[in-house]
């Protein structure tokens, strides 16, 4: 784990859930956030000087809201709206936390966010995981894992 | 004057918060076109009058980047106003798309920041609906 991307990791999920989604991250998780199922997941592949995969699982019962104030209407959200929405937040903080990587002129090449209503299947490698941070979300959590392949 | 405008993002959410901070901006908009990526906008600007483009750089089928190229090859689209809105951090790559005449905007983003550029890319002065003054101070992003 490297120390200073899992301080950018941290830095760039919280700006991204609260200036996007309009939420309140907080940096500590309690019990029951801790303890709820996870609902959605997202993964951004990355190629560049390093090539790899922010991957984003989130827990509760947030997303519809978060897609809700995103897209700046009432009502409900459907499945697939809330997925855009998971995507795009991961999109953004994958793509905020590259720079950390290696360096601010480094040009990475990102994917379309695989977005999914399950949770991650099990990596692997998990030896390639360099920084993971988890932030409480109204009822919930995210946990977010930047990793890299080879 | 009213500016019709197309909005270029493979995310539905993001197309319609980018359409929400520019009706927000106060700026004159007739019809607002939407595509999912590059070849889906060219289709649109070659069947339609486009004023202003907001683009977003990474996108399936055919990116921001080579859309832009294209625009700046065909001669009835070469000066259409464009404005590139994207996670991109990369300098070196902000600067490719500063010398291929597309403005700028990092997301997360302000609605101030979206009317500088729309101001700055279509050379157009416009009253605001905004309290500029009041949403400066604020923690108002997208």
């Amino acid at each position: 784990m490297r120390p200073d991307l899992t301080w950018a990791l941290q830095q760039a999920a919280a700006s991204t859930f609260e200036q996007i989604g309009f939420l309140l991250p907080e940096s500590e998780v309690t019990e029951a956030q801790a303890a709820a199922p996870v609902t959605a997941s997202s993964r951004v592949r990355f190629r560049g000087p390093a090539s790899g995969a922010m991957e984003i699982e989130v827990a509760g019962s947030f997303l519809p809201e978060m897609a809700m104030n995103m897209l700046g209407t009432d009502g409900a959200a459907g499945g697939d709206v809330m997925l855009d929405a998971l995507g795009e937040i991961s999109n953004v903080i994958c793509g905020n936390v590259l720079p950390s990587l290696t360096s601010p002129n480094s040009v990475y090449d990102l994917s379309a966010p695989e977005t999914s209503s399950r949770p991650l299947p099990p990596c692997a490698t998990p030896e390639g995981r360099i920084a993971r941070v988890v932030i409480g979300l109204n009822d919930g959590r995210a946990e977010i894992t930047l990793r890299l392949y080879g | 004057m009213a500016f019709n405008v197309l909005v270029v993002d493979d995310s539905a959410v993001m197309r319609a918060m980018v359409i929400r901070t520019l009706k927000m901006s106060g700026l004159p908009l007739g019809e607002i076109h939407q595509a999912g990526d590059g070849v889906q906008a060219l289709g649109v600007l070659n069947a339609n009058w486009v004023d202003l483009a907001l683009v977003d750089i990474n996108m399936p089928i055919m990116n921001g980047e080579e859309l832009i190229d294209r625009i700046r090859d065909t001669p009835e689209l070469r000066d259409l106003a464009i404005i590139v809105v994207s996670t991109e951090s990369s300098q070196t790559r902000i600067n490719k798309v500063r010398k291929q005449g597309a403005r700028f905007v990092h997301k997360p983003f302000t609605p101030e920041k979206i009317r500088e550029q729309v101001v700055a890319a279509t050379g157009v002065s416009y009253e605001t609906g905004l309290d500029v003054g009041a949403a400066a101070g604020s923690s108002f992003d997208f």
